[in-house]
């Protein structure tokens, strides 16, 4: 005879395609996951629950950031608006543009810090997904540990103090794993990397020095940042787990994370121009680019630089990286020979070749 | 297979066990190794002693009774579904009840043991995906109502019966299925009809 287990939600996390959400039984807890089409479950009996562990973690920040980096030119597009005559329409469209993006960022400063909330037992360590906030943590927490203590107990001082010999033992018990070995890789996407750097540099240079509309650098300098990025995704896979030194990697993420800056700079100025001309339509537009512009020559300038440097020192580290792998490799084994069996090998010559032997 | 028993607490983040100092206190202290911030609370099932193991390989004497699967060893207990004698080793507490392997894996296979199940496909969900879809997408994807619209229906009426998940839905989402499928069947039909009635008024007129 079938039972149906009655539940009561504790805790639901809703996100695109699908749901995760925690559920209170007699005698456990349920996790479900919802992935629309199906639902998996995740039991944890009350009894067998040993502790609940909350990780604060700095994904507020994170979020703030990358929320902030779509809401600043939202921002800024609608401060320039005000005052300027602009279409009613036009103006409702930014605005609403801007409260839609606005809202995730301010909901996610109000949410309190985040957190990863972790349920162990005696055989495993399950994370609770759908609970990512410390406040929500804290207000899970508070439901289920009097379920938990009215089947358990209440762990007293003095079973604590017992902890301390298992914690012991299971320092003694863990064996360290064997770190995994280094490989050495080519340095083709590195390589590829600095010498687009470099090529950059020369576009920009070349913008600078020559101002007007030049249809090929523009494209040039779209294919450059295209196979920049993926030049320095390779480069970075490929230097995982390497034998490449700190400085060289460590370069390597400096060179995406200088790209990351120039594209959302660029995309910034882009932008202000773009909607800062709409005033003037006719003749905005057209401008944005224009090297008269003293904000886009500084940044060309600072860019063709920057550019320079970076990918002068890559190559300049890449080529001391290939001097370093070559002493190292081992030098090939001496072709030796010991006296009598050069003579041998010279005799049996001399037979080859016909010339005339003592015999 | 041996799987190991956790006496301690890991941190999430660095795997370092986690000194007695940091359990059970108000608020987050940082873990010794990584100084990640973490909270901890534990309970007695943490530092209480693995329950001792009753030993199963108590052979059977005269004059008692036998396991119905293990004929040399002696039965501690009762099947609660299908009353044969079990020994220890086939004694399985489930839903506060003991029953034999037999009975769980039949009971299992019947779908009367919600508490086993660790996934369920929702056919509802799926049956008004199918039905919605298309509506949501509009045109063209609405000219595969033609197709979706005796799906939504099918599945509905296929799967009418089976366990949906283990919270307890009601059949909403079917009937509304249907409903749709059933909209989206009668507007081809009228389709159809206005279709065919122009064609034969074009005819008729040439």
């Amino acid at each position: 005879m079938s039972k149906q287990t009655q539940y009561r939600r504790i805790y639901r996390y809703s996100r695109l395609g699908g749901s995760s959400s925690i559920w209170e039984s007699e005698s456990h807890l349920l996790l479900v996951r919802n992935s629309v089409l199906a639902e998996t479950y995740r039991r944890f009996y009350f009894r067998d629950i040993q502790a609940v562990m909350i990780q604060q973690n700095h994904y507020r920040l994170f979020n703030a950031l990358t929320l902030g980096f779509l809401v600043l030119p939202a921002v800024a597009l609608l401060a320039s608006s005000i005052g300027r005559g602009w279409d009613i329409a036009a103006t409702i469209t930014i605005s609403i543009s801007t409260a839609a993006l606005l809202a995730p960022f301010v909901i996610n400063l109000t949410r309190g810090p985040c957190c990863k909330c972790f349920l162990q037992t005696s055989v495993q360590r399950e994370l609770l997904d759908p609970i990512t906030r410390v406040r929500d943590a804290r207000r899970v927490l508070d439901q289920i540990k009097p379920r938990i203590e009215s089947i358990q107990g209440e762990l007293g001082e003095d079973q604590l103090d017992t902890y301390t010999i298992d914690i012991a033992e299971a320092r003694a018990d863990v064996p360290k794993p064997p770190p995994r070995p280094l490989r050495v890789i080519q340095v083709t996407f590195h390589k590829a990397v600095y010498l687009l750097m470099l090529l950059g540099a020369a576009t920009s240079l070349f913008m600078l020095v020559s101002p007007g509309d030049h249809k090929v650098i523009a494209v040039s300098v779209a294919v450059i940042i295209v196979a920049s990025f993926v030049c320095n995704i390779g480069a970075l896979f490929r230097q995982f787990r390497s034998t490449l030194a700190k400085p060289l990697r460590v370069l390597t993420w400096c060179a995406l994370a200088y790209l990351c800056t120039g594209v959302f700079v660029s995309w910034l100025y882009s932008i202000v121009h773009a909607f800062g001309s709409l005033n003037r339509l006719g003749q905005g537009l057209s401008e944005a680019g224009n090297t008269h512009d003293p904000i886009y020559s500084t940044i060309l300038l600072v860019d063709s630089l920057l550019s320079a440097a970076l990918g002068l020192v890559g190559l300049l580290m890449l080529r001391a990286h290939g001097r370093t792998l070559e002493s190292l490799r081992p030098s090939p084994p001496p072709t030796h020979h010991p006296p009598e069996a050069r003579a041998q090998d010279d005799a049996d010559n001399a037979d080859i070749n016909g010339a005339p032997t003592n015999e | 297979m041996t799987a190991s028993v956790r006496r301690h607490i890991d941190c999430a983040r660095c795997n370092t066990p986690l000194p007695r100092e940091l359990i059970n206190l108000s608020d987050f202290r940082p873990c010794p190794k990584c100084a990640t911030p973490q909270w901890i609370t534990a309970f007695p099932a943490l530092v209480e002693p693995p329950a001792a193991v009753e030993p199963s390989d108590a052979s059977v004497m005269d004059g008692e009774a036998g396991c119905f699967y293990h004929d040399h060893k002696k039965a501690v207990t009762v099947c609660e579904s299908c009353g044969r004698f079990i020994c220890a080793l086939c004694r399985l507490e489930f839903n506060n009840r003991q029953i034999c392997p037999a009975c769980l894996q039949s009971d299992r296979a019947k779908g009367q043991l919600d508490d086993l199940d660790h996934t369920r496909p929702l056919h509802d969900s799926t049956a008004l995906l199918i039905a919605v879809m298309p509506l949501v997408l509009f045109y063209p994807f609405a000219l595969a109502t033609i197709v979706t619209g005796p799906l939504a229906i099918f599945l509905s009426i296929r799967h009418w019966n089976k366990p949906s998940s283990v919270l307890g839905r009601t059949k909403a989402r079917f009937i509304i299925a249907i409903l749709l499928g059933s909209l989206q069947i009668a507007g081809w039909i009228f389709a159809g009809i206005v279709g065919f009635g122009q064609i034969v008024s074009v005819f008729s007129n040439v």
